[in-house]
Formats: C-alpha cells, sequence, structure tokens
C-alpha cells in the first residue's frame, strides 16, 4: 500500500514536473522576447531621451534634458517657427481626432446598423466597407491623389487638383482619411450587434418604434462598450496617426507637403527613418512627451467614458 | 433571430442610408477602376487626351515595361546603389510576410495556450501584461528600437523583423484565449489518460481544434504585411519589398525605362506597378473573404 502510494506520488510528481517543462517552453521565447522588445525598448527610449551622441567615444553620455529642447524645436533654429510648427501639429491632431469622433465613428455605427438588419445589399456593403482594410493604403493613396490632382479639375473645370491647392489640401487628406478608415469599425459594430437579445428588438417593433428610434435607443446603448472603445483608441491613436501622409508625399523630398500639415506621426515617422545615432536622443525625448501626455488622457477619458457613458446610455 | 430582421420595414431612414453606401461603392469601385484603366495608358494619352476616360489604345506594354524594369535601388549603410528586381522584392515580401505571420501568430497562440491551461502565477502576470499593454498608449519608440537593433546587430536583417512580430500582445491573445476556454476539458484529459505527453496533447488534440483560427489569424496577419511597407523600410532596408518598391516609385524618380527614361514617373507606370502588389491581395481577399471579414467580432474570432 505505502509503495503504491509512493509511485502514485512520484507519477504525479513526475506528471507536474512535466507540465511545468512544458509550460516554461510555451512562455519561455515569447516572455523573453517581451523584456527585450517591449521593455528594454521602452525603458531604452526614456534612457535615450536624456542622453547624447558623442562622436569621438562613438557612445551616449548624459545630457540632461537638452535633447526634449531641441525635439521641440523641429529642426529649426527659429524658436517661433518651432512654435507654430507644434501649434500645427497639435490642431492637425485634434481635428483629426473630432472628425473621428463627430463623422467617422457615428457613420460607421449607421452603416453597421444597416449591415445588422440585413438590409438590400447589405452584404456587398460589407465587403466594400471591409475593402480598404485589405487593398494596400499605399496603393489608395496613389491613385487617389492623382484622381483628384487630375481627376476632379477635368470632371469640374477646375484650374487647380484638391492636392496642389493649399487651401483644399488638408480637407482632401482628412476626408481619406475618414472614406478608408470604416472596415475595422464596421465589422467590430455588426459584430457586437449581432450579440443584442431578439426579445428587446421585437418589444421595440411591437411599440411600434422606427428605424432611428431603434438604432439610437436600443442599439446604441447596447453596443456602448464597443463604441467606447474606439473612442479611446482614438484618443490612443491621435498622436501616431501619420493620415496617410508618408503614403502620399514620402519622406517629402519634393517639398509638396508644408509643415502646417504635419502630424506627429508622420513627423515621427519621417525622422526615425532617416535618423542617425545621434538623432535618436531627439526624437525619443518628443516620443516620450507625447506619451506622458497621450498615456494619462487615454486613461482618463476611458475612465470618464466607464463612469459616466453609460449612465446616458 | 431572423424573425425580427425579415419584419425590418422600408423606410426613408434606410433608403437614406442605402443611398450613402451606394454612393461610398460607386466612389470606390470608381476609384479602383480608374486607377486600373489609368495603368493601361499612355503618358499622351493621359497628359493630352482624356484624363477620366478610357484608354484611346489599351497599352498592354505597360505590364511588360513594369515586369522588365521595375527595380528598387538600395541605398544603405549596408549597400550602396544596389538594384533588387521584382522577383528579388517578391522573393522578400514572401520571406518577410509568410515568416512574420507565422510566428506574429504563433507567440499569441502559444501563450494564450499556456495561460488558460495552467493555472500558475506566471500566467496571471501574463495575462495582465496584455490587457496593461493594450490600454498603454506608447509613442515613438522606433529610434530605441533602431537604436537596440543596430547594438545587436539585428538591423537590416530579417532575424531581427521576425523577433519583433514574435510577441503575444494584442488582440489576438484574447481571441486565442477565448478559444482555447471553450473547449470541453475532456479532450485533453482522455489525451491524457491514454499517455498522452503535454506537448502531444497540444500539438495532436488542442491545435487541430484550433486550426481554423490559426490560419484566420495568419492570414489577417499575412495581408497586414504584405501591404505594409513602413516596417521593412525602417528595419530591412536593405531587403526591399514590393510595397517598398511601390512606395520608391510612387514617390520618387528612380527607375530608368527601356530608352533611359524615366517612365514610372508617370501616372500610367505608377499604376501599373501598384496593379502588381494589389492584384494577389485581392485574389486572396476574393478566395478567403469570408475567412477574413466573417469571423471576425469583438470578442475575437468566432470558429
Amino acid at each position: 500500500m505505502a509503495t503504491q502510494i509512493k509511485k502514485g506520488g512520484a507519477t504525479l510528481a513526475k506528471k507536474k514536473r512535466n507540465q511545468l517543462l512544458f509550460y516554461i517552453a510555451l512562455v519561455a521565447l515569447p516572455s523573453i522576447q517581451f523584456v527585450f522588445f517591449y521593455i528594454y525598448v521602452n525603458f531604452n527610449s526614456i534612457m535615450l531621451a536624456f542622453q547624447r551622441w558623442n562622436v569621438d567615444k562613438a557612445a551616449y553620455e548624459f545630457n540632461g534634458f537638452a535633447s526634449f529642447k531641441e525635439a521641440f524645436m523641429f529642426g529649426s533654429t527659429d524658436s517661433v517657427i518651432a512654435s507654430k510648427i507644434l501649434g500645427d501639429m497639435i490642431e492637425n491632431s485634434l481635428i483629426l481626432y473630432a472628425f473621428t469622433l463627430l463623422v467617422g465613428i457615428p457613420l460607421a455605427i449607421i452603416f453597421s446598423y444597416y449591415i445588422y438588419k440585413k438590409c438590400f445589399l447589405s452584404g456587398a456593403f460589407k465587403v466594400f466597407l471591409f475593402m480598404p482594410s485589405i487593398v494596400s493604403g499605399l496603393v489608395l493613396s496613389t491613385i487617389y491623389m492623382y484622381f483628384c490632382d487630375a481627376g476632379i479639375p477635368e470632371l469640374f473645370g477646375l484650374e487647380q487638383g484638391l492636392f496642389s491647392n493649399q487651401d483644399t489640401k488638408f480637407g482632401t487628406i482628412l476626408f481619406y482619411t475618414i472614406f478608408m478608415g470604416f472596415g475595422t469599425q464596421v465589422l467590430m459594430y455588426v459584430g457586437t450587434m449581432s450579440g443584442i437579445s431578439e426579445s428587446l428588438i421585437e418589444a421595440g417593433q411591437l411599440d411600434g418604434i422606427k428605424p432611428w428610434q431603434e438604432l439610437l435607443f436600443i442599439v446604441v446603448p447596447l453596443v456602448l462598450p464597443t463604441i467606447i472603445t474606439f473612442i479611446v483608441v482614438g484618443v490612443a491613436g491621435m498622436f501616431t496617426n501619420q493620415m496617410s501622409l508618408y503614403n502620399f508625399y514620402g519622406n517629402n523630398s519634393g517639398g509638396n507637403l508644408s509643415s502646417k500639415h504635419y502630424t506627429f506621426g508622420y513627423y515621427l515617422f519621417a525622422k526615425a527613418k532617416s535618423a542617425t545615432w545621434a538623432e535618436y536622443p531627439s526624437l525619443s525625448a518628443l516620443g516620450i512627451t507625447l506619451t506622458l501626455v497621450c498615456a494619462p488622457l487615454t486613461l482618463g477619458i476611458r475612465w470618464l467614458l466607464n463612469k459616466f457613458g453609460k449612465k446616458f446610455a | 433571430m431572423t424573425n425580427t430582421k425579415k419584419k425590418f420595414k422600408f423606410s426613408v431612414f434606410n433608403t437614406v442610408i442605402c443611398a450613402v453606401l451606394l454612393l461610398y461603392v460607386f466612389c470606390m469601385l470608381y476609384l479602383l477602376f480608374w486607377g486600373f484603366i489609368t495603368a493601361f495608358k499612355t503618358v499622351d494619352d493621359f497628359q493630352f487626351n482624356s484624363v477620366l476616360g478610357l484608354p484611346e489604345e489599351w497599352q498592354f506594354e505597360n505590364i511588360s515595361t513594369v515586369w522588365n524594369y521595375f527595380i528598387y535601388t538600395v541605398n544603405t549603410d549596408k549597400i550602396v546603389g544596389g538594384q533588387v528586381n521584382l522577383f528579388g522584392m517578391l522573393s522578400n515580401t514572401l520571406l518577410y510576410a509568410v515568416g512574420g505571420a507565422l510566428l506574429m501568430t504563433l507567440a499569441p497562440c502559444m501563450v494564450a495556450y499556456a495561460c488558460v491551461k495552467y493555472d500558475y502565477f506566471y500566467s496571471k502576470i501574463l495575462n495582465g501584461i496584455v490587457i496593461v499593454t493594450m490600454i498603454l498608449p506608447i509613442v515613438g519608440a522606433q529610434p530605441s528600437m533602431l537604436a537596440f537593433l543596430r547594438t545587436i546587430n539585428l538591423y537590416d536583417n530579417f532575424l531581427g523583423v521576425w523577433l519583433q512580430k514574435f510577441n503575444f500582445l494584442g488582440l489576438y491573445f484574447l481571441t486565442f484565449s477565448a478559444t482555447y476556454r471553450a473547449i470541453p476539458k475532456d479532450f485533453s484529459e482522455a489525451a491524457s489518460i491514454d499517455g498522452a505527453s503535454e506537448m502531444r496533447i497540444f500539438v495532436s488534440v488542442i491545435l487541430p481544434l484550433v486550426k481554423n483560427m490559426f490560419f484566420t489569424v495568419m492570414l489577417i496577419h499575412f495581408v497586414e504585411i504584405w501591404n505594409d511597407y513602413q516596417v521593412s523600410l525602417l528595419y530591412i532596408p536593405s531587403y526591399p519589398t514590393l510595397a517598398m518598391g511601390v512606395q520608391q516609385v510612387t514617390s520618387h524618380n528612380v527607375a530608368l525605362g527601356p530608352n533611359g527614361e524615366y517612365p514610372f514617373n508617370e501616372p500610367p507606370l505608377r499604376m501599373m506597378t501598384s496593379m502588381f502588389l494589389i492584384i494577389p491581395i485581392l485574389i486572396l481577399f476574393i478566395a478567403f473573404r469570408n475567412k477574413l471579414m466573417g469571423n471576425l467580432s469583438m470578442g475575437g474570432v468566432k470558429e
């Protein structure tokens, strides 16, 4: 008996040991990857922001807050110009977010409702709304740019293309960003809407509510968590959204893009693409500052929406 | 469920939405169609005839010009003035997209299984990490990543970019977790009683059950990487992908034509080059559209 218990215990211990070994085998490499490629990289980003590149020693050395000052000069020596660039980038990011919030999200919800109700051609609409998520953004941007600059003037008899005209350029890019951005949102909303209890919809229909009332008073409150997710994701992406500017203008070697149309996302990517060891600290400093603004803003808005959003729903 | 949807009646509200959606589809289709017909025009036809109309004469030569002369010029620390042709770009794209998509799918698939199956404290930590990193936005880590990759000699190297992709963070970790939780324990318990090892249970019992989802997630990542040029432009500039090639052609003037001129500076050949990038993905989309679209929901991918 004692031998049997001992044997059983040994088997159990061996099984547990094998489970632990297999567990380690599954999580070890991804964990190591996370430590180096997420924790170390982000920690190094903070370190870099306080350093400068010493050319003679070919190494970084402590430089206090100088990189932050340099970062906010945006390559200019004139602080007035730098302030203007910063102001423009903040303004563009806020305009983009406002349009996404006030135009993009409501339209995506309305389109999703139409698809959810399986109305006329809803299957085809779903495919076409999702298409920009499949087709290369670079290709769509290229076609759109030429169409706006060559096709639209021919169609409406304009003297200048929409991209060539400085007054219409930003609006044209903004329209493109909203126009192409429905895909994933619509899929998510439709997915969530399909989980709505049919009894609720039926009860509303028995009371004779109109489709817009059904959408506004039954569907929207029930998909609110998904809407909140997209609002929060939008805040988080405010400083990373490039507004497809790199697709349209590359690194702006032709000088066709004025700095007044820059976004933080575009500026950071374009600079990082051609940066040398010496430029990494100022770019890191800019990234850290934006994170310090963006992270509390995102968490705060998420908290507010979760706290008060459901009350209004 | 069907009943309620059948009760849906015609209304002004729906007619207006339908009209807006029809306009959207028309614009989208027309844009793609216009890009397609422009790809078959001559430069003169585009400039002096009609920008919007059909080609006066369909210029099928544009296909062979792109096929033969679409070249990416590499100017990096490693290679200066190197030239990569269409096949080189295609090989790099496949290497990057297949390898990247596989690793991007494998990591959350493995870690999610470990976290759901084994109730260790570390599993809770991993779950927490996924949630925190999804909520916390970090801006501008590229310079640090570049510095790190250069330091460990993985910059401008496929291994470096693949390692970046091998991360378990993000939505698909939650998706895989939800799927594993939905699998009855009886399957793995029966295999365990039959003497199957932990590895055998995962490979022979669990993976076949989630293979559809694995394939869907991998497909989504494949399309994403195929279309992406920014990550490869930053981290593997000496190994141009097709998307990088199209980006270079559409924003610079570097590919010489058959007569020593720069035909890629003109819209028709830029459009034709773009078609080379989107046609394989459109074929893939048509073949697997239900997998790519039908399986997504807020909770993740449904089987």
